[in-house]
């Protein structure tokens, strides 16, 4: 690792040879002004025409003129002060995402999407979708990729609002329920989630102030992440920055961060991913029993976890293709084109 | 920061000012000669004046200032001859002092249990050159202050006596003021850039995790986080610019006071017998001498040796610690050569926590691999299995309990000869940016190419050394994959002739049947292979198999292990779909 080292000493020694020049001119610079400002100034006295003190004078401007490079330095910092200043502006005039103020509705999570169409880049990501998700069921949502599987799971979380038509939780659009209502009701659990918070109870409770840790414990048992938790240095109140965590465990840690919150409806995003398959078939156990009153809305790669659903929702660019029982869609040999066409636990543990 | 974490920085620095004692010693000889012109300055400004102009001498006053331009050309060259000498006791410091970060966190990134520490060698180059730099800045000032600012006293003494009294006391107070401000001014600037640091890494978190943020419903929770880490950076830059304040005040003391004085006192001086010539000699010296020597100090040592000691002590922490205590303790007993009670690796009582306040991973574990085994561990993820690697290869040591490899607790092993002894691969692929030949070898040194051959052709490497155009080429490791990869590192331990081999889901990246050829290639090699298991059928292939399910372990044949552990069937069970990837066509399969 050291090797590069000589050659980064050959080129410290260059830059030290520039430096040398530079400061060797520097310091014969000012100095020879000075002695030539004198000598003028020497003449000038010797004809009476200025005093002793009117010399001093002089050579003291020299060393204030040699001072001026510092000034142009502070000329450029604010050069630098109004660019950085323009910057932010343009941040700042960013229109901010409309929120609304309605509280949630009675309801246990009948989700519905209107006619809802999202754009995309040379094609709608999904296209005029009309769909209802009754409370407490379980949907798979499949396809290929591209499909508009992840931009109907973002719709359900509203990390995006449809350009056309609209979803609601029982009964009200997303967009006019308040932020903080809305995040209690519905919970997003995805394949790479981000930890956030300083020890794991804090990164578990992301957001709610209020949860115990009792409930942060119960969420991690069902993600099955209290065993590992429990080996941490100091437990659940080992700093995030100290926990040595596989792929895999943090995104154990992420469904628990989702199943503490998910009131209503439960949104996850191929979490299947990089779960071992003793722990993924715990944690489907736990979406049908203690999860089983909430919505789930699942996006599925594999045959097993679209077997398990209530319903599954098949997308085909954009479009809603067919929807119904896995076993009634299994006779289709495009819908099991869906799963074949997947790689399928490509080397890195998943298994289908 | 103890004293004893500084020593290994000051110890690099004694020995290499040690080393370069005659480089030193020439620096200060052309130093002693750049002082030239602030020594004869003022005599020559107060003769050129009395002597020439002022006595209508216009030759004579030209040519004390001549003498004085060519003072100042030997003191440019003189400057120009102390950078070099400089550099060569500077540049042989930074080699040491990235040697030492270098090694420093790479032993913390390899300390079992810590998150890989890859922040630290990337701040790494970065640190050590601001070090670098502002240390050559802080001798170039430190020693340009005494040795200008004494030519100039000396000088101002033998011209003008009585002005030292107006000069010298101020500059001392000046002086005082400065450095017993220097303190606060590090530790406020060490705030800021902790400071600094806070904000960065809200930020990242901001802008990697926006998508968690919001669904989470967590934004306020966060935006009042980063907005008590700016508050926080505005205060520290406050605290840092109200001291700035203290030192700007002592540059007017040190060096503006002087002047004032002198100017004031003319009528005094002219009594003592100065001349008109001998005060703007006087003055000279304080003008061209003390003055801008103050004002460099006061820069240089003010902001860059502050940031000196902050980098410095980052720097200490890399480089401070993390040498494995337990593994150089003993370095003489116990060579593993002699002695044995027995060969191969032997657990007894072994009970491992991460922590006084952690539920323990391994509880009260034996175990006894004999020479020759080819052990597979199994077990759900998380639940210790790594750990268990750890302990045996002598990389984590046991809390209590006893750890031997032939005999020899593995903790009073000489790492020397424990490299030797065993491998460990771990699940990240290390390959590093050399030649294929340098990484295939790198536990060995020189392999032959019949060797690397055979090696190479039995575990599947052959179609990348054939693409990279031979061993001798050089390896991007972000251009192989991550099975590639992890390839590489597995011809490296299967060459490397340690007869105990431990693969820690080292193959976790390749697909099955590369999988099964890696592991029948290895268990085929003379020696042990323990395999921490990342496929249940990785256990079928060996001969024996230990079970970690977190309540227990059990040891024993596949076959004991489906009869006595339902926690082994359900491994299997649940494990079994990897080995059949495509769903069958027909039924789908549903487990439960």
């Amino acid at each position: 690792m050291l090797a590069p080292l000589p050659e980064l000493r050959r080129h410290g020694m260059d830059t030290w040879r520039a430096q040398t020049r530079i400061s060797a001119q520097e310091a014969a610079l000012v100095p020879m002004l000075e002695i030539a400002v004198l000598a003028v100034a020497g003449l000038l006295l010797l004809r009476g025409r200025i005093t002793p003190g009117e010399l001093f004078a002089a050579v003291q401007y020299v060393a204030l003129a040699a001072g001026l490079g510092s000034v142009a330095t502070s000329l450029g910092g604010w050069a630098r002060c109004r660019s950085a200043a323009g910057r932010l502006a343009d941040v700042l005039d960013q229109p901010l995402p409309a929120q609304g103020r309605e509280p949630l509705p009675p309801g246990a999570g009948r989700l519905d999407f209107r006619a809802v169409t999202v754009h995309g880049g040379d094609r709608p990501a999904l296209q005029s979708i009309d769909l209802t998700v009754p409370a407490g069921t379980m949907v798979a949502v499949v396809g290929r990729s591209g499909s508009g599987k992840s931009a109907l799971a973002a719709l359900a979380a509203r990390l995006v609002d449809p350009d056309e038509g609209a979803v609601t939780l029982d009964g009200v659009s997303l967009s006019r329920l308040a932020r903080t209502e809305l995040r209690r009701a519905i919970a997003v659990g995805s394949s790479h989630p981000v930890l956030i918070g300083e020890t794991l109870t804090d990164v578990i409770a992301l957001g709610l102030p209020a949860c115990s840790p009792a409930q942060v414990q119960e969420a991690a048992r069902s993600a099955r992440a209290d065993g590992f938790i429990r080996r941490l240095p100091r437990g659940y109140r080992t700093p995030l920055a100290d926990a040595p965590m596989s792929g895999g465990e943090v995104q154990r840690v992420g469904l628990a961060r989702a199943f503490v919150r998910a009131e209503r409806v439960l949104v996850l995003d191929d979490v299947a991913a990089s779960l071992d398959t003793v722990t993924e078939h715990h944690i489907s156990q736990v979406l049908r029993t203690s999860l089983a009153d909430r919505t789930r809305l699942v996006v599925a790669h594999r045959a097993s976890t679209a077997a398990r659903a209530d319903v599954v929702v098949w997308l085909e660019a954009g479009s809603l293709r067919r929807c119904g029982p896995h076993a009634d869609l299994w006779s289709d040999p495009d819908y099991r084109a869906v799963f074949t066409a997947d790689p399928i636990g490509a080397g890195s543990g998943g298994a289908p | 920061m103890t004293a004893d974490a500084r020593s290994p920085v000051w110890s690099a620095l004694g020995s290499v000012l040690r080393r370069r004692r005659r480089r030193l010693a020439a620096f200060t000889g052309w130093s002693l000669l750049e002082a030239t012109p602030a020594l004869l300055s003022g005599h020559l400004v107060a003769t050129a004046i009395d002597d020439g102009f002022l006595a209508g001498q216009a030759g004579t006053g030209f040519g004390w200032l001549a003498v004085l331009a060519a003072a100042v050309l030997v003191g440019a060259v003189a400057t120009r001859q102390t950078y070099l000498h400089l550099a060569a006791v500077v540049e042989p410091f930074r080699d040491e002092l990235a040697g030492m970060a270098v090694t420093g966190t790479v032993r913390r990134s390899l300390r079992a249990g810590a998150p890989p520490d890859t922040a630290g060698v990337a701040r790494l180059t970065n640190q050590v050159d601001v070090v670098r730099e502002t240390f050559a800045g802080t001798i170039m000032t430190a020693q340009g202050f005494i040795v200008v600012s004494t030519a100039a006293l000396v000088g101002l003494a033998t011209l003008l006596p009585a002005a030292l009294l107006l000069v010298v006391p101020p500059l001392l107070v000046g002086l005082v003021m400065f450095f017993s401000a220097l303190p606060a001014l590090a530790a406020r600037q060490r705030d800021l850039v902790l400071a600094e640091e806070r904000i960065a890494a809200t930020a990242y978190t901001l802008s990697h995790g926006m998508r968690d943020v919001v669904t989470c419903g967590a934004e306020d929770q966060l935006a009042e986080q980063a907005g008590q880490d700016v508050e926080a950076h505005a205060a520290a830059a406050a605290a840092l610019a109200r001291l700035a304040a203290v030192r700007s005040a002592a540059l007017v003391v040190g060096s503006r006071l002087p002047l004032v004085l002198i100017l004031i006192g003319v009528p005094w001086l002219l009594d003592h017998g100065a001349t008109a010539g001998i005060v703007l000699g006087a003055l000279t010296y304080v003008l061209q001498g003390l003055q801008p020597a103050m004002q460099t100090l006061v820069r240089v040592v003010g902001v860059s040796a502050i940031s000196m000691v902050v980098n410095w002590r980052r720097l200490l922490d890399a480089a401070a610690a993390d040498e494995p205590t337990a593994l150089t303790e003993h370095p003489a007993t116990g060579t593993g050569a002699v002695g044995h009670r027995g060969s191969g690796l032997e657990l007894r009582g072994v009970h491992f926590a991460y922590g006084p306040d952690a539920e323990p991973v391994l509880r009260d574990l034996d175990l006894r691999i004999p020479d020759g085994d080819h052990l597979a561990v199994v077990g759900p993820s998380g639940v210790g299995k790594s750990t268990l690697a750890g302990v045996l290869a002598g990389l984590l040591q046991p809390d209590t309990g006893d750890a031997r490899l032939d005999g020899v607790p593995l903790s009073d092993w000489d790492r020397t000869r424990l490299a030797a002894r065993r491998v460990l691969i771990p699940q990240e692929a290390y390959v590093f940016a050399d030649t294929l030949r340098e990484n295939l070898g790198y536990l060995r040194g020189n392999v032959d190419d019949a060797e690397l051959d055979d090696a190479v052709n039995a575990l599947g490497l052959r179609p990348v050394v054939k693409r990279l155009g031979g061993y001798s080429e050089p390896v991007v490791p972000a251009e192989l994959s991550a099975g590639e990869r992890q390839l590489v590192t597995l011809v490296r331990a299967y060459v490397s002739r340690a007869p105990l081999v431990i693969l820690d889901e080292a193959t976790c990246h390749l697909d099955p049947a590369a999988e099964e050829r890696v592991e029948r290639v290895f268990a085929a090699r003379p020696g042990t292979l323990v395999v921490i298991a990342h496929r249940i059928s990785s256990a079928q292939r060996a001969h024996r198999i230990l079970l970690l399910d977190g309540e227990q372990a059990v040891l024993g044949s596949h076959r004991d292990l489906q009869d006595v552990s339902a926690s082994y069937r359900d491994l299997v069970g649940h494990w079994t779909p990897e080995r059949h990837p495509a769903p069958d066509p027909v039924s789908p399969p549903i487990h439960f």
